[in-house]
């Protein structure tokens, strides 16, 4: 019995110091408050975290310059963050802590398809605004639509479009490998990329699955490619992981001898491919550079970050700023936080912060905005800190390039 | 055919990492009767000294740094915490190592981040070798011998000094051991060492192929536990041959079905459990009295 | 789990055992009640407090396992995500315009413990780390399947946005989602957070607190207590342990997968990573924190672990630190706890803390009785009879060719120097070691394949050349479990009750400890006793299952002279109403109380005869003494 009281105490002992420390009275869902509160839900571990860092900077930066001015009618806006650990269990988890103990009116985040359909899920059973940032599988949108989620991001319909139309000219009638993670996400891309290039004369040699998440090793399946000397090798990976294969596509020799596509792509995969990522084509939805020097949105928006964090922004966290500016223009506009009337606005309404005008689409809540494709340059040309990654070799406008509203599955709820 | 040669490199690479680290835990769990389910650690701990120490210092000193901080973490562990578990039973120090393997993966997130990082190698190191019909990056080549190389003096180690004299026959009889005055302690504290610093080594060498970050070390430790019981616990051979099987095994499933991949290895050594639980080369039942 | 050292209680105290359940329940479901107005004013909300009632129920499945049964798995998961999984298919697959809870909770509970028996079938057979790793490999294959099903799972998606089931209750219809009637509680919080749901998993979770309880006191806990404190013996007194740990891992597995269906219930999704090795492990944690040895220790544990997780990821990215610490901390400073829960079979044999198949390989085991075996017919005298008896290890024989009779009531002595094969003999005898070679015959019948379980239901019975006793329980409660074991049979799956006809088992019992003159001894532990009240315990116990032949290995050995005398006294006693076998080295208690001695050399029989025949047999001289004189012979 001994025993067990003082591992009792020991225990209570240390879990309510912990909670009280950390708890506090800080957490008291109290009556109606003058705050509004915004869940911020992004990795913070796993192979995307370094995506949902930057996107965490920039929710802060456009969170702290709207309370410096007053905040949405008068409220301020309250940050509750969480890891979502590229777990859909976990995410779904923060979610819904951030909706039942901190009141949250509006959640936004993930950088991974799986968890923004499970958030997406849940934020519709609750009723609660879900501005997905950095998921980029078609689902998101599509198969998975519900009415209080939103997506700006390209998806990847819309990035295997304007891929294929820069390239398709060059590499068309080439022989494409691919390797591709073995998730939502994954599939998305790879179906749209060959649903545009086959017809057009390219042949799909072969397309390698790697297991996401977890794989750290991708030399199986760069010997794979290796052995089939394609034209083209599309590397469906993002953050990490796509640094490890394309550096590790690089010891098989393969940047040089193959002209490697990477369906999406950002700043940090970029510098952590370093060199690797030399002639690298691939797309984005935003690059600091380049819509810095055409929108003054853009520029105003990449200079704060850049004066408050010391680095310019990645396209992660370009579009979580805007998620933010967006929500607010949207609860300005409806006069109210009620969700309903939010929707209403958001589908209804074209705005312009650090792009072109853009909007969404009433039909599935698919942001109507540009794509760019891009292409690496050597790290010698790329500035402090290797940001200027890439040059752009087109740019296609949004409508030119988004998903056709006959193909699509979405059936929406009406409320 | 070549994607099937690459793969039985690419294999044996792999195996060889298992090999590594599984050798170290069956060699700590024969002389100290330690299930180490910490081992993983010792693997991340080289790894990120290494990390450090390439990048600001050389590949080279890593290469040296890395076993000696994680024999002297190992040693220390030994004398805070291990050593009152060595006469407790197996689950207990299942936990026990469980839980530390959680504390120190949990202390590398928090210093070094979640990001997964590598460091490149110097640039002679870079660049490929051909084989035949195939190339393969010189780097997994030379670690592959360099591991072997390690093995070698590892198995020399046992079977031809002192100490290793009563670590193998620690193996077999601990109690004999003492009462014949071996200095088991010492040989023991030693073998700890040893093992852990293979596994920090191998940690710091292997970064260029595979990256690290905080789950690398407990991601390689469950298939090297596969290895240790496919093999038979406390078999050095064992350890061997147990090794290179998953590897190959892995990497040849890679090959067919890549999802499978994962799984194949746990099909593995749940048939190895039900139908020879000593494993491969580990010693059938001894009598029982 | 520590059998409580009063005297079992009689019938009429059963009604006091019925108000002690409904007391515990009554304080449960106050405590659960209280719960999560408790948590609020440090950040505890409506759905971390129900879930956190609902993932308790799998750690007291799980701590059933380790703390009861002193199996660790590190292979849950599958059963709490299978759970899952299964509650969320049946609602989606069968009518889910019509959804119902008990469809989907009590079917994927079914449809777990069915998983748990076929796994637990397989995984029983190994201990320790094997049987943690066995079951690590079984839940990576089962989230394997989960993965690719994806035409039933969604894959690595998940099951998303499931459809609110509804509970059916008599002629009502309760959605378990409605919110409570409002009435503020200041800093507590508000009545009107909370859901029905809170209520249902409350309910659910008091309820199995109370078959946890029940079960832990019952018969079957008491005898899954001493498998776990002694599995050798718990066998040679013809407990079935595999069968009970079977049991043990299928009633751990479908209050998981029970906890796992609730789960996916109330969260409206689930995911393969209830099905991943954190979520193994998260159960591990759970339960060590809280404290294996004790029923609501896993309830605390996972609401303090659960809590923490919640209220300190938003705060700190040390949190899962802070967790490892205190989970290091539990175990390194808590050990006595750990350990004497813990305990496994203590062997000489190292590897035999991580492997034993308990049944020799080549067994049957639940052959019937056969005829007799190849071989002569024995005649109707002969209790125990083999022929051509042999026992290989690897190339060494053990024992050869060895005919052995004994004829019933007889008192024969197994003597030979060292190395002889006479523990072998025994062990072949009682079922402890499968023969390589020959037959054993017992009462005609072919016993050979035969477990040892088995055989002590027969009425054969053995002691130990070093006594294997309960070290922790009292001399009686040692002999009461054998008793235990010879009234109820090999299994029996009471866990809602005590021991049945408490008063035959009792008896037994005294009878076992009178005839051994324990009495006085009755009560004091038995790990504290004398070597030499050990020695006699062990045979007690052997005595407790009724034997119709009773092996004794070394009876005598290392007791002090007197002690000696008065133990072959009362050996001899026994032998007047069974027959005994006896390996001794002391001659002059063989050559005073056998009434005949088999002489073993080098794995065979040397010579059978009256004590003295076997005096005058030169070459039983020539076999122990290389040719001394008589005169030492006789010492």
């Amino acid at each position: 019995m001994k025993q067990s009281l003082s591992r009792g105490r020991f225990v209570a002992g240390t879990a309510g110091a912990v909670a009280l420390t950390f708890g506090g009275g800080r957490y008291v869902i109290a009556a109606p408050t003058k705050e509004i509160v915004i869940g911020l839900n992004v990795p913070q571990s796993g192979p995307y975290a370094e995506q949902g860092t930057d996107q965490l900077r920039a929710y802060h930066l456009a969170i702290d310059e709207i309370n410096a001015k007053g905040g949405i009618m008068g409220m301020k806006i309250k940050a509750s963050e969480g890891d979502d650990q590229t777990t859909a269990g976990v995410a779904t988890a923060n979610a819904q802590r951030m909706i039942e103990r901190d009141g949250a009116l509006m959640i936004t985040g993930g950088s991974s398809t799986g968890t923004a359909v499970a958030v997406s899920g849940l934020c519709q059973q609750k009723g609660v605004i879900f501005m997905a940032t950095l998921t980029h599988g078609d689902e998101t949108t599509n198969q998975n639509c519900h009415k209080h989620t939103f997506r700006r991001y390209n998806d990847a319909y819309m990035s295997a479009q304007s891929l294929a139309k820069t390239l398709v000219s060059k590499y068309g009638t080439g022989k494409w490998f691919h390797i591709t993670a073995d998730y939502a996400w994954g599939h998305s891309v790879y179906d749209n990329i060959t649903a545009v290039v086959e017809p057009k004369g390219a042949k799909t040699i072969k397309n390698v699955l790697t297991p996401f998440p977890g794989t750290k090793d991708f030399s199986p399946m760069l010997q794979q490619a290796q052995a089939a000397k394609p034209d083209v090798l599309v590397i469906t990976e993002f953050g990490a992981d796509m640094v490890t294969c394309l550096n590790q596509a690089a010891q098989f020799g393969l940047t040089k001898s193959t002209k490697i596509l990477v369906p999406l792509v950002d700043e940090y995969m970029a510098k952590g491919t370093k060199d690797n990522f030399d002639n690298v084509v691939s797309t984005a939805p935003f690059y600091w550079k380049y819509h810095a020097a055409k929108y003054p949105g853009a520029k105003k928006f990449v200079d704060a970050f850049q004066a408050k964090y010391g680095f310019p922004p990645s396209n992660g966290a370009e579009t979580a700023y805007a998620d933010i500016y967006i929500y607010k223009m949207a609860v300005e506009k409806a006069g109210s936080t009620d969700a309903a009337k939010v929707i209403g606005v958001l589908e209804g309404t074209k705005f312009q912060f650090t792009k072109e005008q853009e909007w969404y689409r009433k039909e599935d809540h698919q942001g109507v905005n540009s794509c760019l494709v891009v292409e690496g340059i050597p790290e010698s040309q790329r500035g402090p800190g290797g940001f200027e990654y890439a040059k752009v070799l087109e740019v296609h406008d949004g409508p030119s390039v988004v998903a056709p509203l006959a193909g699509l599955v979405c059936k929406m709820e009406t409320a | 055919m070549e994607a099937l040669f690459q793969a039985m490199i690419g294999g044996l690479v792999l195996g060889l990492i298992y090999v590594a680290i599984a050798v170290g835990l069956t060699i700590i769990f024969g002389t100290l009767r330690l299930v180490n389910f910490a081992h993983g650690a010792f693997y991340a701990i080289g790894a990120y000294v290494g990390l450090v120490i390439a990048q600001h210092i050389g590949v080279g000193w890593a290469f040296i740094a890395a076993p000696i901080a994680v024999a002297l973490f190992a040693v220390l562990l030994d004398r805070l915490v291990l050593r009152s578990f060595y006469d407790k039973e197996p689950t207990a120090q299942l936990l026990v190592t469980f839980g530390i393997a959680l504390v120190v993966e949990e202390s590398l997130r928090l210093i070094f981040g979640a990001t997964t990082q590598q460091y490149t190698m110097p640039a002679a190191l870079q660049g490929s070798v051909t084989l035949g019909p195939i190339t393969y990056p010189a780097y997994r080549l030379l670690f592959a011998g360099g591991v072997i190389v390690m093995l070698a003096l590892v198995w020399l180690f046992i079977e031809r000094t002192n100490y290793g004299l009563i670590v193998r026959a620690g193996i077999r009889d601990r109690t004999m051991v003492q009462l014949l005055g071996g200095n088991i302690r010492q040989a023991s504290t030693i073998v700890f060492a040893l093992g852990a610093a293979i596994a920090g080594l191998v940690g710091a060498a292997a970064t260029p192929i595979y990256s690290i970050d905080p789950g690398t070390g407990f991601a390689f430790l469950v298939p090297s536990f596969v290895v240790v019981v496919v093999g038979g616990l406390g078999s050095f051979w064992g350890a061997v041959l147990g090794g290179l099987l998953i590897g190959e095994l892995q990497s040849l499933t890679n090959l067919a079905y890549a999802p499978a991949s994962n799984v194949v290895i746990y099909l593995c050594m749940a048939l190895i459990l039900l139908l020879r639980p000593q494993g491969l080369l580990g010693e059938s039942e001894v009598i029982r009295q | 789990m520590t059998v409580s050292s009063e005297p079992a209680p009689a019938a009429s105290a059963r009604s006091g055992l019925l108000a002690g359940d409904a007391r515990f329940a009554v304080l449960c479901a106050l405590g659960i009640a209280a719960f999560p107005f408790l948590i609020h004013p440090i950040g505890g909300y409506s759905t971390l407090a129900t879930q956190i009632a609902i993932v308790s129920i799998a750690s007291i499945g799980f701590n059933l396992l380790l703390g009861y049964a002193g199996s660790l798995s590190y292979g849950h998961a599958m059963f709490y995500g299978g759970g899952g999984y299964l509650a969320a298919i049946l609602l989606l697959r069968v009518s889910p315009q019509h959804p119902n809870l008990w469809l989907c909770v009590l079917g994927a509970t079914a449809g777990t413990a069915i998983l748990a028996m076929i796994v637990g079938a397989v995984t029983v057979r190994l201990y320790g780390i094997y049987f943690a790793l066995l079951t690590l490999a079984f839940a990576q294959m089962v989230y394997f399947i989960v993965e690719q099903a994806k035409d039933w799972t969604n894959g690595d998606d998940g099951l998303q946005a499931l459809p609110n089931a509804l509970l059916p209750i008599g002629p009502w219809t309760v959605d378990l989602t409605t919110h409570l009637p409002s009435f503020n509680l200041g800093p507590f919080g508000d009545v009107g957070e909370l859901r029905l749901w809170y209520i249902f998993a409350g309910i659910c979770l008091v309820l199995v607190l109370l078959f946890a309880r029940m079960l832990t006191r019952s018969q079957f806990g008491e005898v899954l207590g001493a498998i776990r404190e002694n599995e050798q013996r718990s066998t040679l007194i013809g407990f079935n342990a595999p069968a009970y740990r079977l049991a043990a891992f299928a009633i751990s597995g479908a209050l998981t997968g029970f906890s796992g269906a609730l789960r996916a219930m109330f969260d409206g999704s689930v995911s393969v990573d209830a099905l991943s090795i954190d979520r193994s492990g998260s159960f591990v944690i759970y339960t060590i924190v809280g404290g294996v040895q004790t029923l609501f220790g896993p309830v605390a544990g996972t609401a303090v672990i659960m809590f923490l997780e919640n209220v300190l990821s938003a705060r700190t990215p040390a949190w899962r630190l802070i967790e490892g610490l205190v989970f290091v901390g539990v175990i390194v400073f808590l050990p006595r706890g750990l350990s004497t829960v813990l305990k496994q079979q203590r062997d000489k044999n190292p590897r035999g803390l991580f492997v034993r198949s308990l049944r020799p390989s080549n067994e049957e085991p639940d052959a019937l009785l056969r005829p007799g075996g190849e071989g002569r017919k024995s005649g109707p005298i002969s209790i125990i009879e083999t022929f051509k008896l042999g026992k290989l290890f690897g190339h060494f024989a053990a024992n050869h060719d060895i005919d052995f009779k004994v004829d019933p009531g007889e008192l024969r002595a197994v003597i030979g120097p060292n190395g002889a094969g006479k523990t072998t003999f025994f062990n072949l005898l009682s079922g402890t070691s499968a023969p390589s070679s020959g037959t054993i015959n017992y009462k005609g019948r072919d016993v050979s394949r035969l477990s040892g379980t088995s055989r002590v239901h027969l009425g054969i019975a053995k002691a130990f050349q070093t006594a294997s006793l309960y070290p922790d329980q009292t001399v009686r409660q040692n002999c009461r479990l054998a008793a235990l074991a010879r009234v109820q049979g090999r299994f029996a799956l009471q866990v809602f009750r005590r021991s049945i006809r408490l008063d035959d088992v009792d008896n037994l019992a005294e009878r076992a400890m009178a005839r051994l003159e324990l009495l006085d001894v009755a009560d004091v532990r038995a790990g504290d006793l004398s070597h030499g009240d050990k020695k006699r315990l062990d045979i007690a116990i052997a005595l407790a299952t009724q034997p119709q032949i009773l092996l004794l290995d070394e009876p005598i050995a290392g007791m002090s002279k007197d002690e000696a005398r008065k133990t072959e006294a009362l050996i001899r006693k026994l032998a007047t109403e069974m027959t005994v076998l006896v390996i001794e080295h002391d001659m002059e208690m063989v050559m005073g109380i056998s009434d005949s001695i088999t002489v073993l050399h080098q794995g065979t029989v040397l010579a059978t005869g009256t004590p003295a025949e076997i005096q005058a047999n030169p070459r039983v001289q020539e076999a122990y003494l290389g040719g001394h004189s008589e005169a030492e012979l006789a010492h």
